[in-house]
C-alpha cells in the first residue's frame, strides 16, 4: 500500500494553472526525460528534415534545446489542460470572461513558445486559435456553439500535436501532423465562411453560477426558500443561513459550494507539490482529532464555560469546513483519465484502420487523486486490449451484419461509496475456449472440467496469462490482467468482467471513492478496537443459538437465510485475548463476495467512523489481515482490517484451529505453519 | 547513512555523538544522526501477526511509526515498561521506526579512539548489531547499529 | 301386880293415877325443855298406866327419832361431810323434814362439788395463764430485744441506703461529667480527623503537582535530549545550542531527582496522615463506645438514686412500724407480767378456795383435776398463743407477698395477736 502511495505522490498534480510552483517531483520526472531525450537527438540529428509549412509534418528544428523542448511540451500540456477546462466553463457559462482569457493565454503562451523553439506548426495553429479568441475576447463572436466547438477542436488537435511532438523527441524522425490539422487551420482563418455560427441551444445556456441556484437544481431546496432567506439573511452567507433556518442541509449546501467553487477556482488553481498537500491533509486530519479532544474536553463539556463552550463549537465548524475542503482537495475528475483514452482511441483506430466510435460518459466524475495513477495503466491496457483484441476488424464486423464502426463506451458513475468505472466494447466478446486451452497450456490449470463460464472468463486475471497471438505494439507489452487487477485492488477497488461471444465485453472496475478517508465500523475484540471498511460489511448481526453449527473439516458454520457461511473468531484471526467465546454473545459481521462469504466474530460494534487510512509505516512490511491504520479520535491507532485476507488467512488455517483455543500470546509470535507445526 | 565499505573505514567513522540509553540494566549508544527524535510514552497499538519484539504502532503526529521493543529485540532480559519508558523514533533508510529503550540518558561525544571493536563473545548482544563498544569513564557503552537491528531483517511475518 | 293395882285400882288407880300424872307432868315439862330422851318410869306406874306411858314413849320416840337422825345428818354436814342423808322411812311431816333436809344436803353437795370443780378449774387455768404470761412476758421482753436490734440494723440499712443514695447520686452527677467530656472527646476527634484529612488532601495535591513536576522534568529531560539531537545534527552549528540542551537537561535531571525525593516525603507524610486517620478513626470509635457506656451508666446510676431515695422512704416505715411493734411488744410484755402476777395470785387463791372446799366431805369427787395442773396451764397458753399465728398466716396470704404487705401483715399479726392475747386477758 505504501508502495502505491508513493508512486501516486510523485507524478499527480492536483490543480493546473499558470502560477505553477516548480514541484520536486516534477523536476526529477523532467530531468529523468531529459535523458530519454537525449537519445532522442542523437537521432533526430542523424536524420535532420527540412521543416515546411505546407508539409505533411513538422520537423524537430535541429537547434532546438532538448531542456527547452521537454519544459515546452510540459508547460504546453498544462497549458492545454487549462484551456480545455476553461472551455468546459464556458459551456456552462460562455460569458466567463476570465475563462476566455484562460483559454486566450494558453493559446497566446503555446504560440510565442513553440515559435520561439521553431515548431512553427504549433505556432501556426496556435496563433489562429488565438486569433479566435482573441476575436471572443473582444466580444466579437460568442464562445458558444461552432466557435466553442472550433476552440476544442483546436485544443484536441494541438494537444494531439504536442503529443507528438512528444513522440518525436522520444524516437526521432519526422512528426507527422494530425489528420484534422489542414481542415482546422483553413476552417480558423474564417470560421464565417465555414459556416461557424454561435447558434446556441439555449435551454442549456445560463448555468447557474449562484448558490441558491445550483442549490435550487440540485433539489436541495426551493426557490420559495432561497429568496426567503435571501431576504432575510443580511451579512450572513446564503448557505449558513440556509442551513441555520433548516431549509437545506449542511451536506448540500456543501455539495453545492464545492461546485461553486470548483467552477470559481478552476481558473485561479494553484500548482502543490503532492508531499505538501499530503502532509496538510494529515495535519487536518490531525487538526481534526486535536480538536475533538478539545471539544471532549470536561472544562469545554462543563456547562459553566458558555462563552469558551460557543468558542469551540465555532471552532468546530470552522474544523469540519476545513476538513471537508481537505478531503476534496484530494478529488480530481476523471476527465483528463479520460481525454488521455480518446486520444489513445484514436491513436489505435488509426494505426489498426478500424474505425471506432470512443464514447464517454461521466468525466466530471471525481476520485482520490492518488487512484488516478493507479488506475490509469490499467485503463490503458484494457482499452488497448478492447480496441486490439476485442473489436474486430470491419470486415469481420459487417460479415458479423454488425456496424463496420466499432464502439468501446468508457463511463464512470458514483454509486455509495464507490465509483465505477465500465469499459465496454461491442466486439468479439471474449473465446472462453481460447482462454481454457491458453490457461490449460500454461498449467495453470489441470483440466477445463468443471469450470463455469464466469470461472473461464476470471483466468485472465491469473498471473502470466496472456491470449495475445502476437505482441503488438499497443498491446501485449508484457502487462496483463493480472497486474490490472493487482492494481485495482491495491486500491481497494475490484475489477469483473463480463462478456457475450459476438456481442461484445464489458469491464467493471469498482473502486473506493477516496483512498484518504475510509468509512470505517469501529469494533471491538477483547480489549482492542478495530476498523472494519463499511464498504466491506454486508450486515451484521447476533446470531440464535439454533443457526450455530461446527461442520466437520469446515469449522464453525453459522446458517444465514438458508446458506452455510463459515464463522471466523478475529480473536483467534488476531490473536487478540480477552474476547467473547460464545457466538451468541457476540456480534457477526458478514464480509466478502459469493464464495468467500463469511462471518467474522467481534464483540461489538462501536460506531462508524470515518478515518483517515495510512500505512502502517515500512517498518512493517505487510501485516496479513491488516490492511492500514488510523488515528482514533483518542489520538490512538486503530489498525483498518482486510477482511478478504482475513477470510483467506482463515480458510488456510487447518480446520482444527478453529475449534482449538486461541493462544494470544503464542500467535502473535509464531506464523501460523509453524504453530500448527 | 555509514558508508558500505569495510569494517575499518567504519570503524575510524565511529567517533561522534552518540545518543545513549540503558536497557535492561546495561547502557548502549545510537549514533545521534540516526535518532529523529525521541517521544515520551505513548498508547501503542498492538498490530496481530507480527513478531513479539513488535510492540505495535504509535500516532507520531498523525503518522504512523512501528515501534520495536528494542529489549526483546536483542534478547535481554527484560523488565516491564516503567515511567521513563522512552521511544527513539530512528530513522534508518528513510524509514522512522520506534525503539523502545527502559531510559533515555544522554547525547554523548565519544571519541573514536574510546570506541572499540565488538568482541565475538561476551556479548549478550549479537555481534552483528553491535558497531563498537565504548569505554566512558568507567561504564561501557555498546553501540548498536541501527541498521541492522531495527531494519536489518524486516519484522515482515511469512505466513 | 295384878291385885295391887286392883285394890289400889280405887286407891291404886287414884295413886297410879297420880303417879302416872306426876310422871307425865315430869315428861312433859322435860319434853318442854328439849329433854325428850326422858321416859316415864314404867316400874312406878301401874299396869293400867304402862301402855298409857307406853303410848306416850312411842309418840315422842316418834318424834324424836327423826329428829334425832336429822340431827345425826346435820352434825356430820357440820362438821363437813356433806355426804350424809336422812335415811330412815318417816312419814308425813318427817318425810318432808327428811326431804327437806336431804334436798338440802344434795343441793350443797352439788353446790360445793361445783365449787370445787371451778375452783379446781381456776387454779388449774390460773396456773396455765400464769405460766402463758409468764412465757408471754418472756417471750415479749425476748422480741422486745430483738426489735431493738432489727430497729438498729434498720438504722443501719437505712443510713447506708442514705448513703447509697448519695453515692449513686454523685455517681450519676460524675457520668454527666464524664459523659460531656467525652462528647468533647468526639468532637475534638472529628475536629482532629478533619485536619488530617485535609492535611492529607494537601499533600495528595502536592503529590500530583510533585508529579506534574516529575513528569515536567522527564518531559524537559526529552526536549533537551531532543534539542541535543537536533543541535548534533546541526554539527558544528549547534555546539553552543548543545551546551545549552545539555545545562537544561542537567536542570531537568535535578528537578526530577528534587520531585522524587519530595515525593518521597510526601508519601511518607501522606502514609503518617493514613495512620493518623486510621488511628484517629479507631480513637473516635473508642471514645464513642465509652460515650455510650457512659450514658448508660449514668442512667443506671439515676435509677439506682431513685431507687435508694425509695429504699430510704420504705426503711423509714419500716423503722416506724418496728417502731411500734417494739412499743406494744413493751406492752405486752408488761401486760403479761401483770398478768401472771395476777394469775398468780389468783391461782393461790383458787388452791386456798380448793383447800376449803376439800374441808367438805362430797359426795363425788373430782379426781384428774389437779394432778397435772402446770401442764395444762402450759399447753392452753401454748395453744392460745399459737393458734392466732397459724390463723394469721393462713389468712393473710396466698404465697410471698412483697416486703412492705409482709411487714404490714406480720404488723396486724402483731396487733391483732397482742389485741387478743390483751382480750384472752
Amino acid at each position: 500500500m505504501s508502495q502505491d502511495r508513493e508512486s501516486g505522490d510523485s507524478a499527480q498534480d492536483v490543480t493546473t494553472g499558470q502560477a505553477i510552483l516548480e514541484d520536486e517531483e516534477d523536476r526529477l520526472w523532467a530531468e529523468a526525460l531529459k535523458a530519454e531525450e537525449k537519445c532522442a537527438n542523437l537521432s533526430e540529428n542523424r536524420a535532420p528534415c527540412p521543416a515546411e509549412l505546407s508539409a505533411e509534418t513538422q520537423e524537430l528544428p535541429e537547434e532546438a534545446d532538448q531542456d527547452l523542448m521537454v519544459e515546452f511540451i510540459g508547460e504546453s500540456g498544462e497549458a492545454i489542460d487549462a484551456a480545455e477546462a476553461a472551455l468546459l466553463d464556458l459551456e456552462t457559462d460562455p460569458k466567463d470572461k476570465e475563462a476566455v482569457n484562460t483559454v486566450f493565454r494558453s493559446f497566446h503562451t503555446i504560440k510565442g513558445t513553440s515559435a520561439f523553439l521553431g515548431l512553427d506548426r504549433v505556432s501556426h495553429l496556435a496563433h489562429l486559435a488565438e486569433n479566435l479568441f482573441h476575436r471572443i475576447r473582444e466580444g466579437k463572436v460568442p464562445c458558444a456553439g461552432g466557435f466553442a466547438d472550433l476552440a476544442l477542436r483546436s485544443v484536441d488537435v494541438l494537444k494531439e500535436l504536442l503529443q507528438n511532438v512528444q513522440a518525436g523527441l522520444e524516437v526521432g524522425g519526422p512528426i507527422p501532423l494530425p489528420g484534422d490539422f489542414k481542415a482546422l487551420c483553413t476552417i480558423l482563418q474564417d470560421p464565417e465562411a465555414s459556416g461557424i455560427t454561435s447558434d446556441v441551444d439555449e435551454s442549456s445556456a445560463a448555468p447557474p453560477a449562484r448558490l441558491g441556484d445550483i442549490l435550487v437544481r440540485l433539489g436541495a431546496v426551493s426557490r420559495e426558500d432561497v429568496e426567503k432567506v435571501e431576504a432575510t439573511r443580511g451579512d450572513e452567507p446564503l448557505g449558513i443561513a440556509l442551513v441555520r433556518s433548516r431549509k437545506a442541509k449542511a451536506s448540500d449546501v456543501a455539495k453545492a459550494l464545492r461546485s461553486q467553487r470548483k467552477s470559481q477556482a478552476k481558473d485561479a488553481s494553484v500548482r502543490v507539490p503532492t508531499d505538501r498537500l499530503d502532509r496538510m491533509i494529515d495535519l487536518v486530519g490531525e487538526l481534526v482529532i486535536a480538536h475533538s479532544m478539545v471539544a471532549q474536553d470536561q472544562i469545554v463539556l462543563d456547562q459553566t464555560h458558555h462563552r469558551l463552550a460557543r468558542k469551540v463549537n465555532q471552532a468546530s465548524k470552522i474544523v469540519r469546513e476545513l476538513q471537508d475542503l481537505s478531503l476534496s482537495v484530494r478529488m480530481v475528475p476523471l476527465e483528463p483519465t479520460f481525454h488521455k483514452l480518446a486520444r489513445l482511441v484514436r491513436d489505435l483506430s488509426r494505426k489498426e484502420g478500424k474505425p471506432i466510435e470512443f464514447i464517454t460518459v461521466g468525466e466530471n466524475t471525481e476520485i482520490d487523486r492518488s487512484m488516478v495513477d493507479v488506475i490509469g495503466d490499467p485503463l490503458v491496457h484494457m482499452v488497448r486490449n478492447a480496441c486490439d483484441h476485442g473489436l474486430e476488424s470491419p470486415q469481420e464486423r459487417e460479415a458479423a451484419g454488425k456496424d463496420p464502426a466499432g464502439t468501446v463506451a468508457l463511463s464512470a458513475r458514483q454509486a455509495g461509496g464507490n465509483v465505477i468505472v465500465e469499459l465496454r466494447d461491442d466486439g468479439r466478446g471474449l473465446d472462453r475456449q481460447k482462454i481454457a486451452r491458453k490457461a490449460l497450456s500454461q498449467g495453470l490449470i489441470d483440466s477445463t472440467d468443471d469450470l463455469s463460464e464466469g470461472h473461464i472468463l476470471e483466468l485472465i486475471f491469473a498471473p502470466g496469462f496472456s491470449t495475445a497471438e502476437e505482441v503488438t505494439d499497443v498491446s501485449g507489452r508484457g502487462v496483463g490482467m493480472d497486474v490490472v487487477r493487482r492494481n485495482i485492488e491495491s486500491i481497494r477497488g475490484r475489477v469483473q468482467v463480463e462478456s457475450k461471444p459476438g456481442r461484445g465485453s464489458t469491464f467493471t472496475i469498482v473502486l473506493p471513492l477516496t483512498l484518504a478517508i475510509t468509512d470505517g465500523m469501529l469494533i471491538r475484540v477483547g480489549q482492542e478496537r478495530f476498523i472494519i471498511p463499511i464498504t466491506d460489511i454486508h450486515m451484521s448481526f447476533r446470531p440464535p443459538k439454533e443457526t450455530l453449527s461446527t461442520v466437520h473439516g469446515c469449522g464453525e458454520m453459522v446458517l444465514l437465510r438458508g446458506e452455510f457461511t463459515p464463522l471466523h473468531r478475529l480473536d483467534r484471526l488476531l490473536g487478540v485475548p480477552g474476547a467473547q467465546q460464545d457466538p451468541c454473545d457476540a456480534i457477526l459481521v458478514m464480509v466478502g463476495e459469493g464464495d468467500n462469504r463469511s462471518a467474522l466474530m467481534v464483540d461489538d460494534l462501536l460506531g462508524q467512523q470515518q478515518v483517515v487510512a495510512k500505512p502502517l509505516g515500512k517498518g512493517f512490511g505487510s501485516v496479513r489481515g491488516i490492511s492500514g491504520g488510523a488515528v482514533l479520535g483518542d489520538g490512538r491507532v486503530g489498525l483498518i482490517l482486510d477482511t478478504a485476507d482475513l477470510v483467506e488467512l482463515a480458510r488456510n488455517r487447518p480446520s482444527s484451529w478453529d475449534t482449538g483455543r486461541a493462544d494470544a500470546a503464542g500467535e502473535r509470535r509464531q506464523p501460523i505453519t509453524e504453530k500448527h507445526r | 547513512m555509514t558508508a558500505g565499505a569495510g569494517q575499518h573505514i567504519k570503524r575510524s567513522g565511529l567517533g561522534g555523538k552518540y545518543l545513549t540509553f540503558f536497557l535492561a540494566g546495561g547502557e548502549y549508544g545510537l549514533e545521534i544522526l540516526k535518532v529523529r527524535e525521541i517521544i515520551g510514552p505513548t498508547p501503542i497499538t498492538p498490530v496481530p501477526r507480527t513478531p513479539d519484539y513488535v510492540r505495535g504502532v504509535v500516532n507520531l503526529r498523525g503518522k504512523l511509526i512501528p515501534v520495536v521493543d528494542l529489549g526483546k529485540k536483542l534478547a535481554l532480559d527484560h523488565q516491564s515498561d516503567s515511567q521513563e519508558t522512552c521511544i527513539i523514533v530512528t530513522e534508518s533508510r528513510q524509514e522512522h521506526i520506534g525503539a523502545m529503550v527502559d531510559r533515555v540518558s544522554e547525547v554523548l561525544d565519544i571519541d573514536a579512539d574510546d570506541i572499540d571493536e565488538a568482541p565475538d563473545f561476551g556479548s549478550k548482544v549479537r555481534t552483528d548489531y553491535v558497531l563498537g563498544i565504548a569505554k566512558s569513564g568507567s561504564r561501557v557503552k555498546i553501540l548498536l547499529d541501527v541498521d541492522r537491528v531495527l531494519s536489518g531483517d524486516k519484522p515482515d511475518v511469512q505466513l | 301386880m295384878f291385885n295391887f293395882r286392883r285394890r289400889s285400882q280405887e286407891n291404886d288407880v287414884s295413886r297410879a293415877r297420880a303417879v302416872y300424872r306426876r310422871e307425865v307432868e315430869r315428861l312433859i315439862k322435860a319434853y318442854k325443855q328439849g329433854r325428850l330422851s326422858e321416859r316415864g318410869n314404867l316400874e312406878i306406874l301401874d299396869d293400867a298406866f304402862r301402855p298409857m306411858m307406853d303410848g306416850i314413849h312411842e309418840v315422842v320416840e316418834a318424834i324424836s327419832a327423826p329428829m334425832r337422825e336429822c340431827i345425826e345428818v346435820l352434825e356430820d354436814v357440820a362438821s363437813g361431810d356433806l355426804s350424809q342423808r336422812v335415811k330412815g322411812d318417816y312419814e308425813g311431816d318427817h318425810a318432808r323434814m327428811k326431804r327437806a333436809l336431804n334436798q338440802a344436803l344434795e343441793s350443797l353437795d352439788q353446790g360445793m362439788m361445783q365449787v370445787n370443780q371451778a375452783s379446781y378449774q381456776v387454779a388449774s387455768a390460773s396456773e396455765e395463764i400464769a405460766s402463758g404470761s409468764q412465757s408471754l412476758a418472756q417471750g415479749s421482753s425476748h422480741q422486745a430485744a430483738t426489735l431493738e436490734e432489727i430497729s438498729a440494723s434498720l438504722q443501719e440499712v437505712y443510713s447506708m441506703t442514705k448513703q447509697n443514695a448519695a453515692n449513686a447520686q454523685e455517681a450519676s452527677g460524675l457520668g454527666e461529667d464524664a459523659r460531656g467530656a467525652t462528647e468533647k472527646g468526639v468532637d475534638s476527634m472529628r475536629k482532629l480527623s478533619s485536619a488530617i484529612e485535609r492535611i492529607k488532601n494537601s499533600a495528595d495535591q502536592t503529590s500530583k503537582i510533585v508529579k506534574t513536576i516529575d513528569e515536567i522534568a522527564f518531559q524537559t529531560n526529552l526536549l533537551a535530549l531532543n534539542a541535543a539531537v537536533e543541535a548534533a545534527r546541526a554539527g558544528e552549528a549547534g555546539r553552543g545550542f548543545a551546551v545549552v540542551a545539555e545545562e537544561v537537561r542537567n536542570l531537568a535531571m535535578r528537578s526530577a531527582e528534587a520531585a522524587k525525593s519530595t515525593s518521597a516525603l510526601i508519601d511518607e507524610s501522606v502514609s503518617n496522615a493514613d495512620d493518623g486517620v486510621s488511628t484517629n478513626e479507631e480513637v473516635l470509635g473508642a471514645l464513642k463506645a465509652i460515650e455510650q457506656k457512659v450514658r448508660k451508666v449514668t442512667e443506671v446510676m439515676s435509677e439506682i438514686a431513685a431507687a435508694s431515695e425509695q429504699q430510704e422512704e420504705g426503711i423509714e416505715e419500716v423503722n416506724g412500724a418496728v417502731e411500734r411493734i417494739n412499743q406494744v411488744t413493751q406492752q405486752t410484755a408488761a401486760s403479761s407480767q401483770e398478768s401472771a402476777a395476777t394469775a398468780q395470785q389468783l391461782n393461790s387463791q383458787a388452791e386456798e378456795l380448793l383447800a376449803l372446799v376439800r374441808q367438805f366431805k362430797l359426795s363425788r369427787v373430782q379426781l384428774n383435776g389437779p394432778q397435772r395442773p402446770s401442764q395444762g396451764l402450759y399447753g392452753a397458753a401454748a395453744a392460745s398463743r399459737r393458734s392466732p399465728r397459724t390463723a394469721g398466716y393462713h389468712n393473710g396470704e396466698d404465697g410471698d407477698g412483697d416486703g412492705s404487705s409482709k411487714s404490714d401483715e406480720l404488723m396486724t399479726y402483731f396487733d391483732s395477736d397482742s389485741e387478743s392475747i390483751l382480750k384472752d386477758f
